[in-house]
């Protein structure tokens, strides 16, 4: 016996960031996997093998651009509705498909059949991962603090494979032909599947109770459109992502207007690539919610998209692009995190994906606009564009570090029930004054007592569940009821070891004195 | 007994005073949590006396291995945990394992903890929102169905599935924090949120049922008032209309 109860005291000590860690990983491999697109650094020029010119290159963003947003919404549904795990499986699938496709193509047509399916898997992978992420740091540790870290690891390890899959695919392109790229990142693409499958899901958005696919609908249509919070950050979301979006499809134009020899492209696309990374690192460092820091990064992207308007050298250039797409990348990752605190689980994809889908239908016309005047003025006049759409960015972003820190949150207070409610007046004074829409239902309220009680509440949602008890004498009642249950649990009589038990103890004790 | 007029002697003190033998700290140790650790080893194995055995073995175990004790928690979480651990193997070997190895949330713990059917549906107006409001309860001060009150909990709680009873115990009963929890019985923040949460629904609810039960048999329960009506729930003003 003293053996094993040796081995029963030995301290365990949970480390809730290890099993985080340790249930990501699947994810973590196959989203590496997924990134290693071996194709991509010869995309251009096996197109231009089978027969594209510039025009038809512009009729296949056009389409791709027009069929993500189609595809991202459903996506988003299904990955809230059916299983998360599942969507990222099918993205794995088009993925393959999409390269199989493209390698077996020998005209305009079939390549763009085959980078509509390269859609399909953007609009399934995009929203669902971050979802997915949220979800599990949600279920691990309690709170979405972690997200920024996590989610940057993901763009971290997404970015190593895009960077190593430029330099490896240029490579092994120049051994053999681009065609046999796409041939090869097919079995690396099912590999993803694998290790997706062995990723155990987060359960969070199943918790809830069935709805409708209708009422699901409506209230995902309602989140996106209604909420007078919300719009700020979605508007965020959406021309952040679309200043990358921009840099990254007409970035290199730059380097063709300055007439750069083409060995130069390699180490720029990967350095641009790398910010992807390097963005999210940067995202668990930097505090974007504080004003200070926040006028620095807004100042710094206004600096690199005002070189970018100007005629420099092509270092210059590259790290003003660079540098623009670093902290737009970790802006973006912050944004992200205030859209999945402000809405529930049960429909936190297909928030993301509208939002996607969004950021795609205002990338159209913008790149249409953007390729016109590059065309007529020189990219350095539509570059004024990209500063256009930075300072609305920063604007936006600076007001809400500002308004933050106006209303302190008070979320995840580690106080125990009783201090809370004592609390409870001071946190209505401070939020009471109705710019946030209390929606939440009576049948919400009652599953979220319980990490309310705790303190654990993502602080919009505290202030949801706040907002909704004065207005709500039957919650009110209800919470208040939960309290007195918990108060007379405490009161429960104990319950003595028997007389020969506490005999034995202290005996046993008393003969280790001899 | 003397030792609720004195405080209770620090963590670092209690370990010295165990490490060297000293009888008096020991047997105050025995008696202040003895209780909470019946309670908790109660919940994994299946009678009284298998659990005054677990106590038995842990108090063996603490004088065993208080050397080995670093201080990186509280004594009092070492101690449960090594409940927890000799409890959960004796339940094993009764056949009451309780699978704390997976940490996926089971059947029992999905779906609402309230019942759906007690908030306006889909297609009625203010939907989620509650029908009728929770009945008022007598309030505590009308202690005459204090012991009552006390049996219906235990019986709620020991009607309670293993994992959830575990859980509400330590937290509710024993007033443990949820990092303490969470340490003690090596489970995720996430996972001991949602035992609890479904356990004290549970719990209230019968506590509900109970009230209703007395308060239409007499109207005793609150104090001779007779239990209100179910009020319609018309004045949840759920939506004040979105300013945008």
């Amino acid at each position: 016996m003293t053996r094993r109860t040796q081995v029963a005291v030995r301290p365990r000590r949970t480390r809730p960031k290890t099993s985080l860690q340790r249930r990501l990983l699947p994810l973590h491999v196959a989203v590496s996997l997924q990134g290693l697109l071996l194709w991509a650094p010869v995309e251009k020029l096996f197109m231009s093998e089978i027969g594209f010119d510039p025009a038809s290159v512009g009729v296949m963003a056009a389409a791709y651009a027009a069929a993500v947003p189609i595809i991202e919404i459903p996506s988003g549904i299904l990955a809230d509705r059916w299983s998360r795990r599942g969507v990222l499986v099918i993205s794995s699938v088009a993925l393959m498909l999409c390269a199989l496709i493209g390698g077996l193509s020998n005209n305009v047509a079939t390549y763009i059949v085959g980078a509509l399916v390269l859609g399909v898997y953007f609009a399934m992978y995009s929203g669902t991962m971050d979802a997915v992420v949220y979800d599990t740091v949600l279920e691990e540790t309690g709170d979405s603090e972690a997200f920024e870290k996590r989610i940057g690891r993901v763009r971290l390890v997404e970015s190593i494979a895009l960077v190593s899959s430029a330099l490896l695919g240029g490579w092994l392109a120049s051994l053999a032909t681009p065609r046999l790229m796409y041939f090869l990142s097919v079995p690396l693409a099912g590999l993803s599947i694998v290790a997706y499958l062995r990723f155990r899901e987060p359960q969070l958005h199943k918790t809830e109770e069935a709805t409708s696919l209708r009422s699901h609908l409506a209230l995902t249509y309602r989140t996106l459109t209604q909420r007078g919070r919300l719009l700020p950050i979605i508007g965020l979301a959406v021309l952040t992502s679309l200043i990358l979006q921009v840099i990254f499809e007409f970035g290199p134009l730059w380097l063709v207007a300055m007439a750069v020899p083409a060995v130069l492209y390699g180490p720029y696309w990967a350095a641009l690539t790398s910010t992807l990374g390097l963005g999210g690192l940067l995202a668990g460092k930097v505090q974007l919610n504080r004003p200070g820091t926040v006028g620095a990064v807004v100042g710094l992207m206004l600096l690199a998209s005002l070189v970018l308007t100007s005629r420099t050298g092509v270092v210059l250039v590259t790290i003003a692009q660079v540098v623009l797409a670093l902290l737009i990348v970790t802006a973006s990752i912050h944004v992200t995190r205030l859209l999945h605190d402000a809405v529930p689980s049960t429909i936190r994809s297909g928030v993301a994906s509208g939002v996607g889908a969004i950021s795609w239908i205002a990338f159209l016309p913008s790149a249409l606009v953007f390729g016109v005047v590059s065309k007529q003025s020189g990219v350095h006049a539509a570059s004024w564009m990209i500063t256009a759409v930075t300072l609305c960015a920063g604007a936006l972003l600076l007001t809400m570090a500002l308004r933050g820190r106006a209303e302190p949150s008070g979320a995840h207070p580690d106080t125990a029930p009783e201090t809370r409610s004592g609390d409870r007046g001071h946190v209505w004074n401070l939020h009471g004054s109705g710019d946030l829409v209390s929606d939440l239902t009576c049948a919400e309220f009652v599953e979220r007592v319980t990490a309310f009680l705790d303190g654990v509440l993502d602080s919009i949602t505290e202030r949801r569940v706040v907002d909704h008890i004065p207005n709500c004498d039957g919650c009110e009642r209800y919470l208040d009821q939960l309290r007195q249950t918990i108060r007379t649990l405490g009161d429960l009589p104990a319950q003595s070891l028997g007389s020969e038990d506490r005999e034995a103890v202290m005996t046993a004790f008393h003969d280790l004195l001899r | 007994m003397g030792s609720s007029v004195r405080p209770f002697p620090s963590d670092e003190e209690l370990t010295a005073r165990l490490r060297d033998r000293d009888e008096v700290a020991f047997a105050l140790l025995v008696d202040a949590w003895s209780s909470g650790m019946l309670r908790l080893a109660r919940s994994f194995v299946s009678t009284d006396d298998s659990a005054a055995e677990v106590a038995q073995e842990t108090w063996l175990a603490v004088i065993e291995g208080i050397a080995t004790f670093e201080g990186r928690s509280s004594l009092r979480t070492w101690v449960y945990r090594i409940v927890a651990n000799i409890a959960k193997r004796r339940g094993v070997r009764e056949n009451r394992s309780v699978p704390w190895s997976s940490l996926l949330p089971t059947r029992e713990d999905e779906g609402p903890t309230v019942d759906p059917g007690r908030f306006r549906g889909a297609g009625e107006p203010y939907a989620g929102h509650w029908r009728e409001f929770p009945a008022r309860w007598p309030s505590p001060e009308q202690q005459a169905l204090a012991g009552e009150v006390r049996a219906q909990l235990a019986a709620a709680l020991a009607q309670l599935p293993d994992r959830q009873r575990i859980v509400i115990t330590l937290r509710d009963v024993e007033g443990y924090g949820s990092d303490e929890v969470c340490s003690i019985l090596d489970v995720s923040a996430a996972n001991q949120r949602v035992l609890l949460h479904r356990a004290r629904a549970f719990v209230r609810g019968r506590l509900e049922d109970y009230f209703a039960a007395v308060g239409t048999e007499s109207g005793l329960a609150t104090g001779g008032r007779r239990r209100e009506r179910p009020q319609p729930a018309t004045p949840c003003s759920p939506l004040p209309p979105a300013s945008s």
